[in-house]
């Protein structure tokens, strides 16, 4: 039995109490971030010195010089922008080895966050503790993909008022909510928050300006850490070894839920009005919802994996390893991973932790479990999708081939099959552009298909949106291929290639501070559509159209860019 | 976009293989890296000689730089490869050596007359040394080698049909060229002004040029930029405890 039990934050409805008039955990959270935002910024024990550890925009070297500088957010919370801690690596507890450390866009996303949630817990949970509450209390989960109206964020985080504390407890300032944030906008930059599940937007059809884009747990069907998802990149990302604040090799569980469901919580207030703080991941930390969207993520991860025996029942099904190089086991040479962590009589310690240290449940750190942890669905392994694959292309293989072929090898060469000209800019509607094709590259592609087979299998086909570059965070992109022209993408739900958010591309874009500002890059994995069109004797063509669509109207000027639109192919 | 590790090595065997060549060379022949004390003369030099002098030491030039940099290549260069068609890869790959050559010549003809000068002006050897190193370690600490450094790590996108693909790789080489000179230019001058042990002052610049381009991008002030990150990679590679100059020194000097 593991020490801590997370639990869903919409148990007894999302509210501070339950029926029995009982603290819920979520009532103890607020006690808990009220006690932690009432230490200083410099304290590694404060709300602020943890929302920094994931970004922050108050160094000197990371303002941006209006919003969303922390000292341009509005209250509450009221986030303080002084003092800072020491800058220098060599003093403890520094911003320079403690602050901006998320991993995103590539493979120590899972790992590094799981520290991350360990660390606030543990502190949440001392400071819970002191305050009178319960010793088994752990950090709870939003589950956006439940049942009933999960989608919605719970009612805790957006009532403005906490009950009353417990008998004997004194808080700083009683009555104000601390889960509660101005800056949280919602998918529709309203104000009311709910994540675009299929049930979620089935819930809100009255939205004049959402077309696509839905949030899906689709990332839980692939069957490899690094490759073959709908990313292309698998289920948690690729290398390298480096340290990355923000890499271009976005897994799935990053992709979608992860990124969507934080632009769509965080939004922006209106069309173009500031960014909530979800939205940005130099803000993100500050909102109380940030942790439980990213227990949820942690979940996610833990139910992929194959499952440990002391979390779950013996005989469970199989799941999914991590990567087992010695690159993402030890984490990146160039910067380590560290946070703060509860040390005895109230001090602070350091907790220098690598991905091994993390990689599953139920290790000296991981010591927790969640209630709903569950078993994944038998997914198709990747010979069978192989043999559907040469099936829909009319090249079955025979059953009992398919019987003797158990094991398929990712396609290694990878190979630029396509270009657009010129940077697209996204505005509005959205934008379109044309992709043109190499001849030699296609006709490689198309006989991979004309001779595919066990041995010899198809190419796969992915679209790159290359150097994204902006400063709106809050935006989701839709991708489709080859839409006729005048016709609205949505109607297409067959050319649809995926959808990618803006998470981070203010950060990505910037060529201050740290920033090279190549922007943000993503890959979609289009080998479906490509094999359609190839069916169809669509794929003649050496012009592919791409038509890039924002799940909500942008304004009719922005500074949204896309570098380049490409299409590569992945083979032998 | 979908780089593999086979791909980085076919970059990094012949950019390694490339600067085992050059330091082969530059062992052979040491002297190709410095004007003859005999030709310099004391006085004001004539155009042509001065001419003269600045093409014989061209060779020596660009083995110094192909010596030095090829590391530092190798991420820009698989970048061209990947975003390039495979039939544009290698004219691509040249165009970008093109213009960081192109950058590295400028350099060139900037940096070898301060060396002319040194020999033939400053009769006291250890004052151009002397100064020489002192620039090299301020530059070394300052935020605007830092900026140069992030930069180095910013890959542009690169069109990929006709000229247009012909001019962004050229474009990127002389982008990649301006930060790798804008951050590296005080150390390679160092080797050039020592009167003795050049090839030594080379190594050790490559190291610390090499250990620059490791380290990830950070914000731009002033700090001392030492060959940790070189070391800190090594260790963890080799399993071994990383325990940088300030631990090392705390462990033998005890506060």
């Amino acid at each position: 039995m593991a020490a801590h039990i997370r639990t869903n934050a919409w148990n007894d409805g999302g509210n501070f109490k339950d029926a029995k008039g009982n603290y819920t955990s979520l009532y103890w959270y607020a006690i808990g971030v009220h006690q932690m935002q009432q230490r200083k910024l410099n304290d590694p024990a404060s709300w602020w010195f943890f929302a920094a550890i994931h970004g922050e925009y108050v160094l000197p070297g990371s303002k941006n010089g209006g919003y969303p500088d922390w000292d341009k957010l509005p209250a509450p919370p009221p986030v303080p922008v002084t003092p800072l801690p020491p800058a220098s690596k060599n003093s403890p507890f520094s911003s320079a080895q403690y602050w901006d450390q998320c991993q995103h866009a590539n493979w120590y996303f899972p790992p590094w966050h799981r520290g991350y949630l360990v660390a606030i817990e543990s502190r949440l949970r001392e400071d819970i503790v002191a305050a009178g509450g319960p010793a088994e209390w752990a950090l709870p989960y939003w589950n956006y993909f439940g049942p009933h109206t999960q989608y919605d964020i719970p009612p805790a985080f957006s009532a403005k008022q906490l009950p009353a504390p417990p008998h004997g407890l004194k808080i700083a300032n009683p009555g104000s909510n601390p889960l509660f944030v101005t800056a949280r906008y919602g998918p529709d930059g309203t104000g009311t928050v709910y994540v675009p599940t299929p049930a979620g937007k089935h819930a809100h059809p009255g939205d004049p300006n959402f077309s696509a884009g839905t949030v899906t747990d689709a990332c839980m069907q692939d069957t490899d850490y690094l490759s073959g998802g709908a990313t292309g990149y698998g289920f948690g990302g690729d290398g390298p070894p480096k340290f990355a604040h923000r890499g271009s090799t976005t897994g799935d569980l990053e992709n979608n839920p992860h990124n969507l469901v934080h632009v769509y919580v965080g939004g922006g207030q209106g069309i173009d009005g500031p960014e909530g703080l979800m939205s940005d991941p130099g803000i993100a930390a500050l909102d109380p919802i940030f942790y439980l969207h990213h227990a949820n993520i942690d979940r996610m991860w833990a139910a992929w994996n194959p499952p440990t025996g002391k979390v779950h029942p013996a005989g469970a099904g199989a799941g999914h390893p991590n990567p087992t190089e010695k690159g993402w086991t030890d984490g990146p040479t160039d910067r380590g991973f560290v946070m703060p962590w509860p040390g005895p009589a109230g001090h602070t310690t350091d907790w220098p932790y690598k991905p091994k240290d993390v990689a599953s449940l139920g290790l000296a750190k991981t010591d927790y479990s969640y209630e709903e942890l569950p078993l994944l669905p038998a997914s198709p392994s990747p010979a069978a999708l192989l043999g559907q694959r040469l099936k829909e292309l009319g090249r079955p293989a025979t059953a009992a081939a398919l019987q003797e072929h158990t094991e398929t090898v990712p396609p290694a060469n990878s190979e630029l099959m396509g270009s657009n000209k010129g940077k697209v800019s996204i505005m509005g509607a959205g934008a379109r552009t044309v992709v043109t094709l190499a001849p030699e590259v296609r006709q490689k592609f198309t006989a991979s298909l004309d001779t595919a087979s066990l041995s010899a299998p198809p190419d796969h086909v992915y679209l790159a949106l290359e150097n994204i570059r902006g400063t709106r965070d809050a935006t989701v992109l839709n991708a489709y291929i080859n839409v006729p022209e005048g016709k609205n993408p949505k109607d297409f739900p067959d050319l649809f290639a995926g959808s990618v958010a803006l998470f981070g591309l203010r950060k990505a874009s910037s060529t201050s501070g740290e920033h090279a500002g190549d922007g943000l890059s993503f890959t979609l994995d289009i080998t479906k559509i490509a094999d359609q069109l190839h069916l169809n004797k669509e794929l003649k063509s050496d012009a592919v159209q791409v038509s890039i669509v924002p799940s909500r109207l942008l304004p009719e000027k922005t500074d949204i860019t896309i570098g380049r639109v490409t299409v590569y192919r992945k083979g032998r | 976009v979908f780089v593999n590790l086979r791909e980085v090595w076919r970059v990094a065997v012949p950019a390694l293989l490339i600067c085992a060549v050059a330091w082969l060379v530059l062992l052979a022949r040491p002297g190709m890296l410095h004007p003859h004390i005999h030709d310099v003369g004391s006085g004001a030099m004539a155009p042509t000689d001065l001419g003269r002098m600045l093409l014989s030491l061209l060779p020596g030039w660009f083995a110094m730089l192909a010596a030095m940099m090829p590391p530092a290549l190798i991420s820009p260069i698989v970048y061209v490869r990947s975003r390039s068609f495979a039939c544009r890869r290698q004219r691509s790959v040249a165009l970008f050596i093109g213009g960081y050559i192109a950058i590295w010549t400028v350099a060139f003809v900037v940096l070898i007359p301060i060396q002319i000068a040194e020999r033939s002006l400053v009769s006291q050897f250890w004052i151009g040394a002397s100064a020489a190193i002192i620039v090299a370690l301020v530059w070394q600490s300052c935020p605007i080698k830092q900026i140069c450094l992030n930069r180095c790590h910013a890959h542009r996108e690169l069109a990929a049909f006709g000229y247009a693909a012909d001019r962004d790789a050229v474009r990127f080489g002389l982008e990649q060229g301006i930060y790798c000179a804008g951050s590296c230019w005080a150390l390679m001058l160092l080797p050039m002004l020592l009167p003795a042990w050049h090839l030594a002052a080379m190594a050790i610049a490559t190291i610390v040029i090499l250990a620059d381009r490791i380290e990830r991008p950070t914000t731009p002030n002033w700090r001392w930029r030492g060959v940790d990150p070189l070391l800190r990679m090594v260790t963890a590679r080799a399993n071994v405890p990383f325990r940088n100059f300030r631990t090392v020194r705390a462990s033998i000097w005890p506060a």
